[in-house]
């Protein structure tokens, strides 16, 4: 288990590396000037000259060649600098210290309520299946996928935030200095980032229960005389978590890069947005620096992810001992 | 269905402001409490706090209350003086300014002649990135005669030179404290102006509050808190259920509402315009009469009511807002609504069987797309062949920096109402995505220049208008619409007056007169 | 003797009834509506329904029952076609991975680690800056972005069904190996992948959708439900049911693409058969 486990870590640092360098390459072939963007607004009417442009360049070490760039940017990383932004000369680190944890107390309140609640669903689902119950069930999970995120998001905003007043709209207050208002403010986002997951995870669960509900090991079981939620929890569940635990493994990466909608909408400002506009900006240190530290959670997660795997089916764990 | 919503709304809105007032308004506050900040909406996250660099509007509002220039704006709009006493022009090129007595920066620290000129020369720097960078580079001298002093000596007479020191961007920065910080302004700040940056909460809001070492009378509002507001929608619904104050950028289809709505107040004026650009070095564009041709073939209220919901205004010839020096009532005629007429003329440049061209636009600003999908259905609809590119912004600047287009779609502001901002479209230089691509005229060039260097106001206007006709005549550019732009506020804000014609951006000089009751 | 209660035949006949309506749409759009969907009536925006435009107009004046109309077929191309492409190359990875081939396995785990790793957006953005946006852009896009749905699912899926009697079965008469793949074990995992399948295409409609609202996607003026219902968002305050209808279709789509494969995995799979 432990070499399989420390094999599994120094694979994920090189993944690092891996994907690390794929964005730096990348974004350099990306059409588009950060120089522009920087020396320009939406409405600029003032032409920047020549020579600005080349100073502007030289001064943000745009001048030298990529791989000379590419280099610097490593030596960097060793020494755990990200570098700066382009457009404000903040550290790209300091950005992300602040923007992440917020990103991820939305995500992590959302997964939660997105896995119990369609655990719970596609538990009873499964079990009623034909029923009325189940279609209705079925329904209200698909339905949840069904409908994308940012139309449901303003609905809420609209409905909950401008007509009910129930809860306030942008105007952010971090944990640290208001935790009620925190929570309140918290509340419209992750159920709305919460109910496409839902979905997802309660459709799986369905799947997955009613797949395993005749297996072999469960007949065993049921014929031993035990008692359904005992056949249910201990068996049942126990295996139907794996493909649950890959899709939501697969599902917490793609969110914390993709709550870009979510946090826009609700003025969230969280790690997607700060990545989104460093996109559009061509602001290259800090889009590297965004996916590298996203991308180190993620497989950290998967990593996470694997180990259980192992915990939670025997079989898996001594075949990846060979 | 549209009333309902209306309703709604208003109810929504009542509701907020009922809510609002009775978890606020409730209690009297205590003796001695500060008042609460004055709440703005900004459209957007100001990139960084450097003065001289142009990063947006959203940015300028907030520069605008911490730094201040030479001269600046009143709200009418005139040019007055700021950090000037007085000053005088012995000859056509030569200005000495006397700066105020007891000018101090924020920290207490004294403001000289040699931090103007360390100003002027920090914009005449091309590491800067100052807008006003080319502009200033017809200084030939900047000299700080004594500590009150400066005396600037420019190559040739400019009509315009004192109207650009009145803009934010020749704002006076401090040569200690820029020394200090290696000449880097993004994030650090030292102005002179009715406030001090006191906080900035990355992705959420910065704070100014009051500067008591400003010279004027002290700003009557204590603390102004800008809160950013990207998404339209939020930034409506933030004023609608009181969570702000005032907001910037209203969105075109919630004017009217605000409009009619007696709980806020709302300015707006046609300022910025949507235009055509061409690169007149590829065909079919080489031909002036296959350009005027569009200036018949489109429909520009079609673009008003669709783009921008009714709230702005055609222009048949050049963007020169009523009032303007170059003011000419028969060029605002040029054009009408005629297909027939465009086919005519496109006729007669040998594409009678229609041409095939891609119009260069950006998906990413709505505004852009709208106009652009208008032009398209316009021309295909007379027998042109129009595909539309929409890439993201920075890939439409790279390609219109590039001369790598064939027309495109473009939105812009003046920087000033005099009517020498036409040289920003009409002068030759650079290729600029914000000009037409591989337009050089010398003519024109010579009558800008000319225009520019004349100081008598009766003489520049038969210029501007040769200007104006020849620009019609040739059409490099073919201007499409005004669109509005506006300010709403909820009432108990009192004291702003909106800058009129190009200047509306420029209205935030007036936060340190404004109040609120609550 | 079959134990499905009629309401279960019911859904999946107006599923797939639906759907085919869909399809049609898809490839005949004629058939729906006489009006182009590309014609701008200036004068009146936001038409509420009736009054000659049936489901109303949008901002241009378009009619919006031909903007949906023909706004099916790009959303149907790109769902269809990324989940082809993520589905065969994702299964055969995972599988092969799972099956413990040599190579296949670490390159199995791994791209799905990269690719994972790509925030969607700037995959999105690479590509379509590269080649401009557009359906088959797309397809290529969101198609690789879904690969490690599939490999993941079918590796893990395969682990867990190597050592099933099937298998064993297969392996001890000296099957080769590319049999024991077909015939034993793909038919065993086909069934969770076909969930994933019905359940990608649902989400790569709702990431076109994602995409064309950050203006990656679909560009206009050619219509799609994705871009429909991001453009209609900007107006949901002024006329709600604007961002109404393609919500509904793109809703109703998905739900019987899902319910569709429901059944399909009902019927494909020899155990979930009551009596067997």
């Amino acid at each position: 288990m432990l070499r399989y486990a420390v094999r599994r870590a120094a694979a994920a640092l090189v993944l690092v590396w891996v994907v690390a360098t794929l964005v730096f390459a990348f974004l350099r072939l990306l059409p588009g000037d950060p120089v522009l963007v920087i020396l320009g607004s939406e409405s600029g009417a003032q032409a920047p000259s020549p020579d600005q442009i080349t100073a502007v360049r030289r001064a943000l070490g745009l001048d030298q060649p990529p791989a000379q760039q590419y280099g610097r940017w490593l030596a960097r990383l060793v020494r755990l600098d990200l570098g700066t932004s382009l457009y404000d000369s903040t550290s790209v680190t300091a950005d992300i210290a602040q923007r992440l944890p917020t990103s991820l107390e939305l995500i992590v309140v959302a997964v939660a309520l997105a896995v119990a609640g369609g655990v719970v669903l596609g538990l009873a689902a499964a079990r009623c299946r034909g029923t009325w119950t189940d279609a209705a069930l079925s329904g209200l999970l698909a339905g949840g996928l069904s409908i994308p995120v940012f139309v449901t998001g303003t609905l809420m905003v609209l409905v909950f935030g401008v007509i009910l007043r129930w809860v306030p709209i942008g105007g952010f207050v971090p944990i640290t200095s208001d935790p009620g208002a925190f929570a309140r403010q918290l509340v419209l986002p992750a159920v709305a980032l919460a109910f496409g997951l839902l979905g997802i995870v309660g459709r799986i669960t369905r799947g997955s229960v009613l797949e395993v509900l005749h297996q072999d090991y469960v007949r065993t079981a049921r014929s031993k005389g035990l008692g359904e939620p005992q056949v249910l929890a201990r068996h049942v569940l126990r295996t139907a978590l794996i493909p649950i635990v890959t899709v939501v493994g697969v599902q917490f990466g793609i969110l914390i890069g993709g709550t870009v909608l979510v946090e826009y909408i609700f003025n969230w400002p969280g790690i997607s947005t700060l990545l989104f506009t460093a996109i559009q900006r061509r602001d290259y240190p800090t889009v590297q620096g965004v996916v590298l530290v996203t991308s180190a959670m993620f497989i950290l997660i998967n990593l996470a992810v694997d180990l259980l795997y192992a915990v939670l089916d025997p079989r898996i764990r001594y075949e990846g001992e060979t | 269905m549209r009333h309902i919503a209306w309703r709604v709304r208003l109810a929504g809105a009542a509701a907020a402001v009922v809510a609002a007032v009775w978890t606020v308004g409730g209690a009297p506050p205590a003796p001695g409490a500060p008042a609460p900040p004055f709440i703005f909406g900004l459209s957007s996250e100001p990139p960084n706090l450097d003065p001289h660099v142009s990063n947006g509007a959203a940015a300028q509002t907030v520069k605008m209350q911490i730094y201040r220039g030479l001269f600046k704006l009143d709200e009418r709009g005139r040019v007055v003086k700021d950090l000037v006493a007085s000053y005088d022009q012995p000859n056509p090129t030569t200005y000495v300014f006397h700066l105020r007595p007891n000018l101090r920066f924020s920290d207490g620290s004294p403001l000289t002649s040699a931090d103007v000129v360390f100003s002027l020369q920090r914009i005449a720097d091309p590491k800067t990135g100052a807008y006003l960078k080319k502009r200033f580079g017809d200084i030939e001298s900047v000299d700080a005669v004594d500590p009150q002093t400066v005396k600037v000596v420019l190559h040739s007479p400019d009509a315009v030179f004192i109207t650009l020191l009145a803009l934010p961007q020749a704002a006076v920065v401090s040569k200690a404290f820029t020394t200090a910080h290696n000449g880097d302004l993004k994030t650090a700040t030292m102005g002179e102006g009715p406030y001090v940056l006191s906080a900035y909460q990355r992705g959420v809001q910065v704070s100014v509050t009051r500067n008591p070492n400003y010279y004027g009378a002290p700003a009557k509002m204590a603390e102004i808190r800008f809160v950013f507001y990207p998404d339209d929608n939020s930034r409506v619904a933030a004023l609608q259920s009181g969570a702000v104050d005032m907001i910037e950028y209203v969105p075109w289809q919630d004017i009217t509402a605000i409009k009619t709505n007696p709980q806020f107040g709302y300015q707006g004026t046609n300022g910025p315009f949507m235009y055509l650009t061409f690169n007149v070095t590829q065909p079919p564009f080489t031909d002036a009469r296959v350009r005027r041709a569009l200036g018949y073939a489109i429909d520009r209220d079609a673009i008003i009511k669709t783009a921008f919901f009714g709230r702005g205004g055609p222009i048949y010839g050049l963007p020169i807002p009523p009032g303007s020096l170059a003011y000419d009532a028969a060029a605002t005629r040029y054009y009408t609504y005629d297909p027939g007429k465009a086919k005519q003329l496109l006729a007669e440049a040998g594409f009678g069987n229609g041409f095939t061209a891609t119009l260069l636009s950006t998906a990413q600003y709505g505004m852009h797309k709208d106009t652009a999908q208008v032009v398209q259905q316009n021309l295909n609809a007379i027998g042109e062949h129009i595909t539309l590119a929409l890439p993201d912004w920075p890939t439409r600047v790279a390609a219109g920096n590039d001369g790598r287009y064939q027309f495109s779609v473009m939105g812009t502001v003046g920087d000033y109402n005099d009517p020498d901002f036409l040289s920003f479209f009409l002068h030759s230089g650079p290729t600029y995505y914000a000009d037409s691509a591989g337009y050089v005229d010398q003519a024109m060039d010579s009558m800008l220049d000319q225009a520019r260097a004349t100081l008598d106001p009766a003489k520049r206007k038969a210029l501007y208008v040769q200007i104006e006709q020849r620009e019609l005549a040739e059409a490099p550019y073919i201007f499409l619409t005004w669109r509005e732009q506006g300010y709403a506020y909820r009432k108990g804000v009192e004291g702003f007056h909106l800058l009129p014609g190009f200047q509306a951006f420029y209205s935030p000089y007036e936060f340190e007169t404004m109040t609120v009751a609550r | 003797m079959r134990r499905r209660r009629p309401a279960r035949q019911v859904r999946v006949l107006v599923s797939a009834a639906f759907v085919f309506l869909v399809l049609l749409a898809a490839v005949m759009p004629r058939l729906f509506t006489a009006r182009d969907p590309l014609l701008m009536h200036p004068d009146v925006p936001f038409a509420p329904p009736g009054r000659g435009y049936l489901l109303g107009t949008d901002e241009f004046g378009r009619d919006l029952l031909a903007r949906i109309a023909y706004g099916a077929r790009p959303s149907l191309e790109v769902a269809a076609g990324s989940v082809a492409v993520a589905g065969a190359v994702g299964s055969v990875i995972g599988v092969l991975g799972g099956y413990g081939v040599p190579v296949w396995e670490a390159l199995a785990m791994r791209s799905a680690d990269v690719i994972l790793c790509f925030p969607p957006i700037l995959l999105a953005m690479m590509i379509a800056g590269f080649l401009g946006a557009g359906v088959g852009h797309l397809i290529l896009i969101i198609g690789f972005l879904y690969i490690p749905q599939f490999s993941r699912l079918a590796f893990a899926q395969t682990l867990a069904v190597r050592r099933s009697e099937y298998v064993e079965a297969a392996r001890a008469v000296g099957a080769p190996t590319v049999r024991v793949l077909a015939r034993a074990i793909f038919p065993n995992i086909a069934g969770p992948l076909i969930v994933q399948a019905s359940l990608s295409a649902a989400s790569a409609m709702l990431l076109e959708s994602g995409l064309s609202f950050l203006g990656l996607g679909v560009l206009p003026p050619a219509p799609s439900w994705g871009l429909e219902i991001a453009t209609a968002r900007n107006y949901m305050f002024q006329t709600p049911y604007y961002v109404l209808w393609p919500s509904l279709v793109l809703s109703a789509t998905i739900l019987s693409i899902n319910t569709m494969g429901d059944a399909l995995l009902d019927y494909l799979d020899p155990r979930r058969r009551p009596g067997v």
